[in-house]
């Protein structure tokens, strides 16, 4: 008779909750979708006609002063070493040195962001919050006069053209009031605090447009629904109403909602900073561009990569939270 | 109330204080009689003398000081020097000032200065003016307050060379490396002002030095901001944010002309628009489609359409009154006159030239223009109409500033025609020939190589800057050129400043930057 060896029971690999294994997955996409956008930013960076050295040198550069330029800055390197340069200072966190500004690219960002941050969190709040809440007023009032006034001034946010809103707003608030700055970002504090004041306006008005036409469609698909005329059949007061079904059954929308608006912004900022002067994020990106500064060019674009990659990765595990037919999705899936 | 509209109403009272706190004030509050806010061209990346040039010299060297300092009429006096001496053609020495210090209370060196220099003459400077310096034999000191620059060659621009470059502190530079310049770390000098907040290619705020030794400089604090927005820059004058505008764009000037509270000046600047034959490309390394292309131009039409009265008709590549200057005034004005009557608008000329080239029919060809100035889209699809007309075909291509860079200046990958406007970056009148005839320079867009003319500029470059031959030398130069159709002068706009009611700005000129211009802006009382 042959005795088998008994096989010690293996223990089984402890299994990571679904939400956290879909958090690990979509971080493993997002690294090779930032390394595509290090490589594409890469190559069409050096693809443009024309090279940082004529902007370092000026228009009265000599041949000999330009090549000096380049070879300081390893632009002669065939382009595969230059890139492996790149992705090795990527790997120890290092976006490297402005070409123009002498500066480290964080600290470059860092300042800009400075402008920038305030900017866009104000712009997000407002406009969401704002929208969703006009959204909301006009969906239970549907045809109404307050409806059609709110419909048509977001027809009218939604149709202009972001400068053309800046100049109109700059134009009312400091010109004809006198009251707000409109140029430039002001000695910091308080001071910054009133130059920020008309691009946020200006930003809301045009995203006030889009996020209260969006939440006034989907309150109204769910005040349209069964469930809200059982609850009103019911006697349900018309707050418990909204809070507890068209709030909860829109929350995943409008959550995707904040989520696009934020990364619509993080990359559409850049002609609000323009109108007034503002150096944020954006302007940094053009000047690197026209100036062919590489190295910020390329930091910028990776960090506001980054930022789209986290807030999408955000706004969806916030989906999973707030829906549980999404989660269980998720568990089904596992 | 119940507590929920409790925080609601608390909610809204802070917005509305908050709003109030942001609004209070007018948009030019805190506006002081001591402050001045002006609208410029430019604001650098970095405030270190090697990156600046042109207009951004008007505040470098309002804290970074040159030994000479540029005035008004043309002459140059000693400023950080207080003697100079010329012993030979290429010989310079000046003796530095006694006490002058630095902002942080460091005494000037002839070391300082030598290093100053050096930041531009060393073999791999990034230095706007490396070309300037590159004439350098050797910069010299000798005990504390002594330095001698002795040149390769005579060079009647090295005075001006000097009076754009400021001086800087060597034990400062040895300290901070290469972050002197960048808003952590602000450039010091020893002029009147000292960088007090700098926000790169934005904005840039002076403060008025408390240690300066000099005349103490009318406003204590000076702002100087750059719009990237047309609208930005006349809403910010409209507002009171701004003061002035200086160097305001020339596409502009209708809309500041009608400002209420603003009042403007104008003067000639030393700038010209030319069109640019690339003469090492066909069809334009053929003298007669250049000198067709020359006739077939309605210069007066252009200036007009395109510039209103704000440009006169440029003969050649110098002003006259920049070359009269220096020269005998009846040979330089008979020379114009020869050089106004080459650039006739004739389209029976043009064809008849056109018909002896190698392109009897005409041709196509791509036009690059830039859109950091539009009035060159505005030139090239003026100038296309009537070049059609002799079977000329232009296409505009619009790029940005680096890819025209490349496609005219540097790489040559244009088809060979360009329109560009040329800026003088010294009054001297060798500044111009000397920048765009000389083969393989930048400006040399035509790749123009005449070994007449390149002699002649060398010869001049030679004479004494008393010598009043050296105007007929250039004036021989510029007539070669003139025969070869190597470029075609079209026009000398004007520069313009816009100053709010109330405050005065005197002797406003092309090259108000190099002087100290703060001295002749005045608010009234």
């Amino acid at each position: 008779m042959t005795v088998q060896p008994v096989e010690p029971d293996t223990p089984a690999r402890p299994k990571l909750p679904p939400l956290v294994r879909m958090i690990v997955r979509r971080l493993l996409s997002a690294s090779v979708v930032l390394l595509i956008v290090t490589v594409v930013v890469f190559a069409f960076i050096h693809a443009a006609p024309g090279g940082p050295e004529q902007a370092i040198a000026g228009r009265e550069a000599t041949p000999e002063q330009l090549e000096a330029i380049r070879e300081a800055n390893h632009l002669n390197d065939p382009l595969w070493q230059q890139y492996a340069r790149y992705a090795v200072s990527l790997a120890h966190l290092d976006l490297g040195t402005s070409y123009t500004r002498n500066e480290p690219v964080v600290t470059s960002i860092a300042t800009a962001a400075g402008v920038t941050l305030p900017l866009l969190l104000a712009t997000w709040v407002l406009s969401t919050i704002l929208g969703s809440m006009l959204g909301l007023f006009t969906a239970r009032r549907q045809g109404s006069r307050a409806d059609r006034a709110v419909v048509g001034f977001t027809v009218v946010g939604a149709s202009s053209p972001v400068f053309a809103t800046g100049i109109l707003v700059s134009y009312i608030f400091g010109v004809r009031l006198g009251w707000l700055p409109t140029l430039g970002v002001g000695d910091g504090g308080l001071d910054t605090v009133r130059h920020l004041v008309l691009p946020v306006l200006t930003t809301t008005v045009v995203l006030l447009a889009s996020t209260t036409r969006f939440a006034r469609v989907r309150f109204g698909q769910v005040l349209d629904e069964d469930q809200v005329t059982f609850a009103r059949a019911r006697g349900l007061s018309s707050q418990y109403i909204v809070r507890t079904i068209v709030l909860k059954n829109s929350a995943v929308q409008m959550i995707t909602l904040a989520g696009a608006v934020l990364v619509a912004m993080t990359g559409g900022l850049v002609v609000v900073e323009q109108v007034y002067g503002l150096p944020g994020i954006g302007t940094l990106l053009i000047t690197g561009i026209t100036m062919r500064d590489i190295p910020i060019v390329q930091g910028v674009t990776l960090v506001v990569a980054v930022l789209v990659v986290l807030i999408n990765l955000v706004v969806d595990v916030l989906c999973f939270v707030v829906d549980p037919r999404l989660r269980k999705g998720l568990e089904t899936e596992a | 109330m119940n507590s929920r509209r409790a925080k609601a109403l608390a909610a809204a009272m802070t917005l509305v204080a908050m709003l109030a706190t942001a609004c209070s004030g007018s948009s030019s509050a805190g506006k002081d009689k001591n402050d001045l806010s002006l609208i410029v061209p430019l604001t650098p990346a970095l405030w270190d003398t090697r990156q600046t040039a042109s207009t951004l010299l008007a505040a470098q060297l309002l804290v970074n000081e040159p030994l000479m300092a540029y005035q008004q009429n043309g002459s140059l006096v000693p400023n950080l020097a207080e003697e100079v001496s010329h012993p030979s053609a290429t010989v310079y020495e000046y003796t530095l000032r006694p006490g002058v210090k630095f902002s942080d209370g460091t005494p000037l060196t002839a070391e300082d200065v030598k290093f100053s220099y050096e930041l531009h003459s060393a073999k791999d400077s990034p230095s706007y003016s490396a070309a300037y310096w590159a004439r350098v034999k050797s910069i010299e000191t000798s005990g504390d307050d002594k330095v001698t620059i002795t040149l390769m060659a005579p060079d009647p621009q090295f005075q001006y060379t000097i009076a754009k470059t400021g001086i800087v502190s060597k034990a400062y530079y040895d300290k901070n490396g290469d972050k002197v310049g960048t808003p952590d770390v602000p450039n010091i000098g020893t002029g009147p002002y000292a960088f007090s907040r700098f926000v790169p290619q934005s904005e840039t705020t002076l403060t008025a030095s408390p240690g300066y030794r000099g005349k103490r400089p009318p406003y204590a604090k000076i702002t100087m901001k750059t719009a990237k927005d047309d609208a930005a820059r006349v809403l910010a004058l409209q507002s009171g944010e701004a003061d002035g505008v200086l160097n305001a764009p020339l596409s502009q000037i209708d809309s500041f002309e009608k400002l209420d509270g603003f009042s403007g000046q104008e003067a000639p600047d030393l700038a010209y628009y030319r069109v640019n034959f690339d003469m090492k490309k066909a069809p334009f390394d053929d003298v007669h489609v250049r000198r067709a292309i020359t006739h077939a131009i309605d210069r007066k039409a252009l200036a007009e359409g395109v510039f209103g009265n704000r440009a006169e008709l440029a003969p050649t590549m110098v002003p006259e009154s920049i070359m009269a200057a220096v020269g005998d005034a009846a040979e330089v004005k008979k020379a114009y006159e020869g050089f106004a009557a080459g650039l006739t608008f004739d389209l029976d000329a043009a064809r008849a030239e056109l018909k002896q080239s190698n392109s009897p029919d005409g041709f196509e060809v791509e036009v690059p223009v830039t859109q950091g100035d539009p009035n060159q889209s505005l030139i090239v699809q003026t100038m296309a109409q009537d070049l059609a007309k002799i079977g000329i075909t232009l296409h505009v291509k619009s790029l940005d500033e680096q890819g025209f860079g490349d496609a005219v200046y540097f790489k040559h990958t244009a088809d060979g025609l360009s329109v560009d406007s040329w800026n003088g970056g010294t009054p001297d009148p060798i500044n111009i020939p000397r920048n765009t005839l000389t083969p393989g320079l930048f400006g040399n867009a035509s790749q123009y190589d005449n070994s007449r003319v390149s002699a002649l500029l060398a010869d001049y470059q030679k004479k004494a800057t008393d010598d009043p031959s050296r105007v007929t030398m250039l004036l021989q130069a510029l007539a070669i050129t003139a025969e070869d159709a190597a470029v075609v002068p079209l026009f000398t706009p004007k520069v313009y400043a816009f100053m709010a009611d109330g405050m005065t700005l005197k002797g406003f000129d092309t090259f108000w930057y190099m002087t100290r211009w703060i001295d002749n802006i005045t608010t009234s009382s």
